[in-house]
């Protein structure tokens, strides 16, 4: 076998680095050029660019792939008073971009809608770095980590494992008549994939993900590993579960991801002023007990769904959905904002607008979603079960606003009894129910916050953005499984 | 650009390139409640992907970038750093496509309707349809979206493949919310209809209106249904979901992958049946040459040609579908696109196999997304309908919303019979309606 040594040892490789200082000062220059070019005829302009660079090492017993990917375009948007008027392109391309704002400049103002705009004048650029950059590492040592990680999970009955790492760095250059913002934003993920073969003769896999802003996402404890392969053990013998009404201590991933598809969808403001959610009816109404508050928080310390401003140029602050189990605010974009207020529904607005692309619409959409930390301790709220179940984990969930019926599927759930965790699993469940009543039964809030969420939220089937959820654990009564 | 970065990778003396230009055209049009514009968005989207293949004698290194725009000092250094990257992807040798296997290049595929090239007007005369046909029904549009799309696709390597692809597409979503007194109250309920397709002629805005108002007026007068052991039936889309989800493979299809084969992770042994038939015995290929369907594909991201493959024969396993690199693992041809997935009728009508009664119809579920290792599932129903005789031996036939549908894939097809009517959607051609015997609804009472 040959084997062509090098000698030559990369860190970041060419395509991953973004852009100096310097070039992102030009770049904001140029954008108000532009946005200077569009409103012209009075109507409201901004620019957007978005640049994302991505390492991705992947790992399996037949595979290894180490990949990049950029996705790189500049958005025009013009408002007419009506519409949106929006144009996006790859790349930075001025001559071309500045065509395109000459002919969005000759849209005449039409004066029938008043747009939200927040006029603070904000110049500034924003940075998140974790403790170890991943730009200082070489690949080699990151194929390596890879290697070894994959390596500490195979063995035994496990008959494959896939370990997946991505680094991604994001800029983000917004403009408008208003604000000059730009935010560099690193973020590492790991995920773990053990394979293993069930009593019933089918596959079946556990998976944990990690998340942080710098390459200390690989620093996994031994302990948290033997777990792993420990629960994809147990896994292996889960049984299937009796379809009925269960008692449920629901972890942080769960409680997130009850926060984030069943209540979050409902209070984005785009589906509330289309009359698509139930929420709408229940603002400032009571709907769960006074213990129970739900967040959305772009501003969230260095998690998956964090940014400081959002694609509107509004900056990143928390927002209560629920609050003392009152339903109090939405998330908002620029355009539902505008309208609920134009219909007497004072809405304030949050940084919640965002697109999955340049080329693709701004929306009201969740950050970083959470349930807030109560009282209860966990170990007692388990104490407190005789017959119930702990949920772990789970593989996704859909929306539906409208009838807040709850779809959450592929939940990991281990039997509690006398006040015992048993280590008893049950695979791929499905967790369903009626919202206000899911939220009328928790009984109990632990006291410890999570947010562990490393997933990507759509709106329906499509437009995917990067968001976290978690919470504390909570207990809730009757819960349907199947 | 593209002959300067041919001319770059033929510099190096490598085991193989492939470039992957993908240019799109889009347009979308967003409508809120009422149908009042809310927005027009233009997209003009432009990328190549360049990937690298470095030779270690019985091992390959393999290596990928992206660019959006073109300069020659920096991609030459990215060249560079990706064969430098080779070293710590090391895999099993496998080849690249060449330009010799390129003969069985299909004549002619259809996937392009010129009316989606430039689309703007043909949208909005779209949107002036669905309003129009509104207005005949006591309903409330809340939210409408068209898109259309034009993709240029060029696949080169280093064996003289060269292939180019245009496609459209066209998608619609339309919100429709319908209300009614109760109790005093006023009670609302919403269907949200989505269709995809690769031509405007595929589209009769009459019949998408009618079909989906019927279907929000019947959500509207769900009622919770109690949980269910017996014939279930999936009709339309929800039998489209079912073998063909609209996010990752179905089960049946995933274990027909080489590449699961590869991993260790199949469940299939070639020439051997798949489940215990009772009913129907299944018939799954892939098709990715389907005249205007929008998974269809004349070749894959590799350059190797598409063709239809016969996966699954009467419930006896024939064929993996598998990419160059494990075609070649396995001592196999490699298939090219995968396509729409396509399943065989049976013998028994539509009105036949919904005969036997108690029956659950499932037309719409929430989302179907199976665990496409483990072929497990539970699906959140949107809407179904349970048909039963009343005490006078009437058939009454009820809508119903919500409860799940549970199961394995590979389990419960062993009592599935399929009707012999065939419906096409994107990314499925096959049975308009699914029978499964002794299925399991679990109910929300």
């Amino acid at each position: 076998m040959s084997h062509n040594c090098t000698t030559k040892y990369i860190n970041f490789p060419s395509w991953c680095v973004t852009m100096n200082k310097k070039e992102v000062l030009g770049v904001k220059q140029f954008f108000l050029k532009l946005v200077r070019i569009m409103t012209k005829n009075n109507n409201y302009a901004d620019v957007l660019l978005i640049k994302e660079n991505s390492l991705t090492i992947s790992k399996d017993n037949v595979d290894i792939n180490i990949d990049n990917g950029m996705d790189f375009g500049v958005k025009l948007r013009l408002f007419d008073g009506e519409q949106f008027h929006v144009f996006g392109m790859s790349g930075l391309d001025k001559p071309r971009l500045e065509k395109e704002a000459v002919k969005l400049s000759k849209i005449k103002a039409l004066n029938k809608i008043r747009l939200n705009i927040c006029k603070k004048k904000i110049n500034k650029h924003f940075l998140v770095k974790g403790k170890l950059d991943p730009g200082k590492i070489s690949i080699r040592k990151k194929a390596e980590t890879v290697n070894k990680l994959q390596k500490q999970i195979l063995g035994g009955k496990i008959i494959n494992a896939r370990v997946l790492y991505m680094e991604e760095q994001e800029l983000k250059i917004f403009v408008n008549q208003y604000k000059q913002l730009s935010q560099n934003i690193n973020s590492c993920f790991l995920m773990t994939l053990p394979f293993i073969k069930a009593i019933d003769g089918n596959t079946r896999y556990n998976y944990k993900s990690f998340f942080s802003s710098g390459y200390e996402v690989t620093k996994i404890p031994l302990q948290k590993i033997k777990k792993l392969i420990n629960t994809t053990y147990k896994i292996a013998k889960a049984k299937k579960l009796t379809p009925g009404k269960y008692t449920c201590i629901l972890s942080p991933h769960l409680s997130g991801l009850l926060a984030h598809e069943s209540f979050g969808h409902g209070m984005e403001s785009d589906t509330l002023y289309k009359d698509r959610a139930k929420a709408k009816e229940f603002l400032g109404k009571q709907i769960a007990p006074k213990f129970v508050s739900i967040i959305d928080n772009p501003a969230f310390p260095a998690r998956n769904g964090s940014f400081f401003f959002d694609d509107e140029g509004v900056m990143a602050s928390p927002t209560y959905l629920i609050k003392k189990g009152i339903v109090k605010a939405p998330i908002t974009d620029m355009y539902s904002a505008s309208r609920l207020c134009m219909e007497g529904i004072n809405v304030k607005r949050s940084a919640n607008a965002r697109a999955e692309s340049y080329d693709h619409k701004s929306y009201a959409r969740m950050s970083n979603t959470y349930f807030a930390p109560g009282k209860a301790k966990l170990s007692k709220m388990i104490k407190s079960i005789k017959d119930g179940l702990y949920l772990h984990n789970s593989s996704g969930g859909m929306e539906d606003p409208k009838g807040w019926h709850v779809q959450i599927q592929g939940v990991v759930a281990e039997k509690i009894k006398n006040g015992k965790l048993t280590g008893e699993l049950f695979y791929e469940i499905g967790m369903t129910g009626y919202l206000p009543t899911i939220l009328k039964n928790i009984k109990a809030v632990s006291d410890k916050l999570i947010v562990p969420g490393t997933g990507r939220c759509g709106k329906g089937h499509k437009e995917w953005v990067r968001v976290s959820e978690g919470g504390p654990h909570l207990l809730i009564k009757e819960v349907d499984l199947a | 650009m593209i002959n300067k970065i041919k001319q770059l990778l033929q510099k190096r003396k490598i085991f193989g390139w492939k470039i992957e230009v993908i240019s799109s055209k889009s347009t979308d049009l967003y409508f809120t409640k009422n149908l009042e514009s809310e927005s027009e968005l233009i997209g003009d989207r432009f990328s190549i992907e360049i990937v690298v293949y470095k030779d270690y004698g019985e091992e390959i290194g393999e290596s990928s970038f992206s660019i959006v725009e073109f300069n020659e000092k920096s991609i030459n250094k990215m060249i560079d750093d990706a064969l430098v990257i080779c070293d710590y992807s090391r895999k099993p040798k496998f080849s690249l496509p060449t330009k010799s296997e390129l003969k069985s290049k299909p004549k002619k595929l259809i996937l392009v309707d010129k009316k989606l090239i430039s689309p703007l007007k043909n949208l909005r005369k779209i949107a002036n349809g669905i309003r129009t046909n509104l207005k005949k029904y006591n309903v409330k549009p809340n939210n409408l979206e068209l898109q259309g799309s034009y993709l240029k696709l060029n696949v080169i390597n280093s064996n003289g493949v060269d292939l180019k692809e245009e496609k459209t597409s066209f998608y619609v979503e339309l919100t429709l919310t319908t209300a009614k007194k109760a109790d005093g109250k006023v009670q609302e309920q919403e269907f949200v209809a989505m269709k995809e397709h690769a031509s405007l002629s595929q589209f009769n805005a009459k019949e998408f209106v009618k079909e989906n108002v019927n279907i929000v007026e019947d959500v509207l007068n769900s009622d919770l249904i109690n949980s269910f052991k017996g014939n279930v039936v999936l009709t339309d889309d929800a039998a489209a979901d079912f073998f063909a989800p609209h996010l990752g493979l179905s089960p049946l299809v995933m274990h027909a992958s080489a590449k699961i084969k590869q991993m260790g992770l199949c469940v299939y042994s070639p020439k051997k049946k798949i489940a215990n038939f009772k009913g129907d015995k299944i018939s799954i290929s892939t098709n990715p040459l389907l005249k205007l369907n929008p998974t269809s594909s004349l070749f894959d991201g590799d350059g190797v040609i598409s063709k239809k493959v016969k996966l699954i024969e009467k419930g006896i396993f024939k064929n993996w579908f598998a990419s160059k690199q494990y075609a070649d693992y396995l001592g196999i041809t490699a298939t090219g696109a995968l396509g729409a997935v396509e399943v065989n009728g049976g013998k028994k009508s539509m009105k036949n196999l919904k005969q036997t009664l108690p029956l659950v119809e499932i037309v719409s579920f929430s989302s179907f997304v199976p665990n496409s290792i483990s072929g497990d599932f539970s699906a959140e129903i949107r809407l179904g309908y349970i048909s039963e005789k009343n005490k006078a031996g009437k058939i009454i036939r009820k809508p119903f919303k919500g409860g799940m549908f549970i199961g394995n894939m590979f389990k419960i097809i062993e009592n599935m019979w399929l009707s012999k009517e065939i419906i096409e959607v994107k990314g499925y051609r096959g049975p308009k309606i699914a029978l499964f015997k002794n299925a399991i609804v679990a109910g929300m009472k």
